[in-house]
């Protein structure tokens, strides 16, 4: 089984070039059976109108693929209430998996805790979009970006959340990243990305362990599949990381 | 058979490759069904003489024969190239592969486009790597610079002769670059599975376009896919994975002695 826990689709507000169709048939090809997908703000302060307008995009292409397109619900902290509420409502009433945090807020930042809160008490999973950014122009694009750092900090104030350091693949130094995150227990990596630089998947099983460990794409199909399938790891760890572990997340709150 | 068009050996100084000897390269290759790696040193990006990392690579690969055809670097901006370009054509290097990010000059330099020239007259190919690293988490002492697609594009008006290869491009399609008949394309870098591979196809012709995976820089795997999802006739897809590069190289499919290898892979 492969569960790829972090894709996109096309929104209103931002296209990612791809259209669902295609990236269905394009998963159905590299046998993906699920898309956890998201439509977040890559860059501004979305309003709440303009989050839900998102998630309502994101809710129709649930429908239109039933247990293949997958939804996490994305939300700007910085409007507590309405995210709080848009959170409880499209987890409860509308079967999103999940919450996708992206770069409007670092993630150590005291205004994002209720939303954490909120993922504890439904059981629910946080994809963060995040990166140790090296070069100081791609860093300065994004100044509110999370690292692991703040990971590590977030997921020690709510050692029962369940967050998602998105694409190790995606998100600069992945060696930065993976020996801040190696002791903290409850943060999850997810291995999408364009980077698909060889050994990376066998440092993270050696540092992190298979089971925190997910696999991903964020849209580099082909990169996320055969970084995978290439890497020197035991059977047993490529299950676990291609869908074994995240269907495990996915149940947890049925549990 | 797959010719692997973009490969590697030596040590990357930034970072612990899966493999640094040739022997380590085969394990993977092998994996892969990977024929053929067409390979430079990688010591020879940052070796002030890139000549000393040309005699390494030839050490590293002769014993293994067909499976390895080195290719030379060469800086045109550092004295004697003249004759170590002669000398590597007499020790039996298939082509060159330019650092020009890495040897600080540009491909529209004078003395590189005497390269260029030299080489083309002796029917070299020319290689070069758009980028060896994503820029995202690059070490701090690393300042190479992407090469642009507009800078490639000048080398390609200026050396209509030379046959050049450029490796790890993305954003290709529909730009001038893909205009010009004397520059080849690597696919490790471009995606399949949204047809933008299928697009450099139509608009470059199905002979300008060869198999790389950037190995043992980048994973070996995602590139193979990348073949398999390819929606062109079975043709077209021997062409990029092993007839353009034996062209390229001046390589005579019979005289390649690769046995079994030949058909483990089946698009």
């Amino acid at each position: 089984m492969k569960i790829d826990c972090h894709s996109h689709i096309n929104g209103r507000f931002f296209k990612w070039g791809v259209e669902l169709k295609n990236l269905v048939e394009a998963a159905d090809k590299l046998r993906i059976d699920k898309l956890c997908c998201s439509i977040p703000f890559v860059e501004g302060m979305p309003t709440p109108s303009e989050f839900k307008t998102c998630n309502d995009e994101m809710v129709r292409a649930m429908k239109e693929y039933p247990g293949k397109i997958l939804g996490y619900c994305f939300v700007n902290p910085g409007y507590q209430q309405e995210s709080l509420e848009e959170v409880e409502k499209r987890v409860l009433e509308e079967g999103m998996i999940g919450v996708k945090l992206y770069n409007q807020y670092k993630c150590s930042d005291p205004i994002v805790f209720p939303i954490v809160k909120k993922t504890v008490e439904l059981k629910v999973p946080i994809l963060q979009h995040a990166g140790h950014l090296t070069d100081p122009a791609e860093a300065s694009r994004q100044p509110n970006i999370s690292d692991a750092r703040d990971i590590s900090y977030l997921a020690s104030l709510f050692p029962e959340a369940v967050i998602i350091e998105a694409h190790l693949g995606g998100g600069g130094d992945w060696e930065w990243a993976l020996k801040i995150l190696r002791n903290t227990r409850n943060v999850y990596v997810d291995t999408s990305g364009s980077v698909i630089d060889c050994g990376m998947i066998e440092k993270a099983v050696k540092l992190l362990g298979a089971e925190r460990l997910l696999f991903g794409t964020d849209l580099s199909m082909e990169e996320g599949v055969g970084k995978i399938l290439d890497a020197e790891i035991s059977e047993h760890d490529r299950s676990l990381i291609f869908g074994e572990n995240m269907r495990q997340i996915l149940e947890a709150r049925f549990r | 058979m797959i010719i692997d068009f973009n490969t590697y050996l030596g040590q990357w100084p930034f970072r612990r490759l899966c493999a640094r000897t040739a022997l380590e390269a085969l394990k993977w290759m092998d994996k892969n069904r990977i024929s053929i790696a067409v390979v430079s040193s990688l010591n020879s990006v940052l070796y002030m003489d890139p000549h000393d990392g040309n005699y390494e690579l030839l050490e590293e690969v002769e014993q293994y024969g067909e499976r390895f055809v080195p290719l030379a670097v060469v800086n045109p901006k550092y004295p004697g190239w003249e004759n170590e370009l002669e000398e590597c054509i007499s020790l039996g290097f298939r082509g060159l592969r330019l650092y020009p990010q890495y040897h600080n000059y540009l491909l529209t330099d004078e003395d590189c486009l005497r390269l260029v020239k030299k080489a083309s007259e002796k029917n070299l190919v020319v290689s070069i790597p758009v980028r060896l690293r994503d820029g995202r988490g690059r070490h701090w002492m690393d300042l190479a610079r992407d090469i642009s697609l507009d800078e490639l594009k000048q080398l390609a008006e200026k050396s209509p002769e030379t046959k050049i290869v450029v490796l790890e491009a993305r954003g290709v399609v529909d730009t001038p670059l893909i205009n010009y008949s004397n520059v080849y394309f690597e696919i490790s870098r471009m995606n399949a599975a949204f047809g933008e591979i299928d697009r450099l196809i139509e608009q470059a012709g199905d002979s300008r376009v060869v198999f790389g995976s950037g190995f043992p820089l980048k994973y070996l795997q995602s590139a193979i896919l990348k073949t398999k999802l390819i929606k062109k006739p079975r043709e077209t897809i021997e062409k990029i994975l092993w007839r353009n590069a034996c062209s390229l190289l001046g390589l005579d499919q019979k005289e390649l002695r690769l046995g079994s290898i030949e058909n483990m892979f089946l698009p």
